[in-house]
């Protein structure tokens, strides 16, 4: 397996194609992990996210022959995994984990943690009242570091368009933050933080 | 401006602060990695590859047998249509050159004609007799013997 590491996701995809399923097994561990952290970020259940995970490298593998190599084999996986996400959500609205059962078992002694998780808390209830665009906007450029060219071809739309869904969803954010006394209060406490630090993660945009 | 220096804008502090915010715990078990490994590859196994839809066929097909004569049978139509235009536009421009030439060698004809021959030349190439004329000579000629009135019939007539 480790004559493989150098070897491109769009040279195993090839191999793929060409009958060498094994190889597949290389593309499979190299994504798994990145695609249940993304699919985490949808349905916030381990169980759901691994079902996300092999129904889209299931899928991805039927249609690999559509794949003709304009965006990242990942890109192409984040596509189907996203849609596959959404329509988990379509399916089971209603059945889904409680979001607070997850975020409250996040170990919190002292009361930094506590306001932490409770902030952290709203927020996540606050991304998922998100329109679906927006919010896979957000997660793929806060959570992924994905740049807007990666996201508009994950979304499959322009680029201005996928920039604007996330300028859309952090607008909606900072004016939670500003609503709500709570946020308010924590970000102007650690706002002094947030300019300090604020120079490790300056980037352009 | 440095990058140090820069002032963050409070799209980029609502970036920073959601992310901070993150509590979700990612810490997966290679187990468990190896588990959906192991789970996605074992349906892989039972699963075939579609085979490429009809038009993505054909444009496949294009691309990998077909790209290069279609470069070179391009680069070659292109190529006839500018020497056909490019043979026109010659043509168009040698054109009243030519006839130039062949007004030239008519005309030194004409005067050799002229210095061997005043007379014929006279009276064969300096006319002004129209052809309406010639068939009229013909018709008399060929009608000596009709009267004033029939000829003026004929003549009428044509």
């Amino acid at each position: 397996m480790e004559r493989d590491l150098g070897t491109t996701d769009l040279e195993l995809v090839e191999r793929v194609k060409a009958g060498d399923r094994p190889s597949y097994s290389v593309l499979v561990r190299r994504h798994q992990k990145g695609l249940l952290r993304l699919s985490m970020r949808f349905v916030k259940d381990m169980d759901s996210a691994q079902d996300i995970v092999q129904d889209s490298f299931i899928k991805a593998y039927e249609k690999l022959n559509s794949f003709e190599g304009r965006s990242s084999f990942k890109s192409w996986l984040f596509q189907i995994a996203i849609n596959t996400a959404r329509n988990k959500l379509r399916e089971n609205r209603h059945d889904m984990t409680d979001i607070e059962n997850v975020h409250l078992a996040v170990g919190a002694s002292a009361e930094s943690s506590l306001v932490h998780s409770a902030v952290s808390e709203i927020i996540s209830q606050e991304v998922e009242k998100l329109p679906f665009k927006q919010r896979t906007a957000l997660v793929l450029r806060v959570y992924e570091d994905m740049s807007f060219k990666e996201i508009a071809e994950v979304m499959e739309c322009p680029y201005d368009t996928a920039k604007a869904n996330y300028r859309h969803a952090l607008l909606k954010l900072r004016q939670v933050f500003e609503e709500q006394a709570e946020l308010k209060n924590w970000t102007e406490e650690v706002g002094g933080f947030f300019m300090e630090v604020g120079h490790k993660y300056a980037e352009a945009e | 401006m440095d990058t140090q220096d820069r002032p963050v804008s409070r799209t980029e502090k609502t970036r920073r602060l959601i992310r901070d915010l993150d509590d979700m715990d990612f810490d997966v078990s290679n187990d468990l990695l190896e588990g959906l490994h192991d789970r996605i590859m074992s349906q892989i196994e039972k699963t075939e590859i579609e085979p490429p839809a009809r038009v993505a066929k054909v444009r496949s097909h294009l691309k990998s047998h077909w790209r290069s004569w279609l470069y070179s049978g391009s680069t070659m139509g292109m190529l006839a249509a500018a020497l056909t235009f490019g043979g026109v536009q010659v043509a168009q421009w040698l054109g009243p050159h030519e006839a130039l030439a062949n007004l030239d060698q008519v005309s030194q004809e004409l005067v050799i004609e002229a210095a061997i021959s005043p007379d014929d030349f006279s009276n064969t190439i300096l006319t002004n007799v129209s052809t309406n004329d010639f068939f009229v000579d013909v018709a008399l000629q060929s009608h000596e013997n009709l009267s004033i009135s029939e000829v003026n019939e004929i003549l009428r007539t044509q």
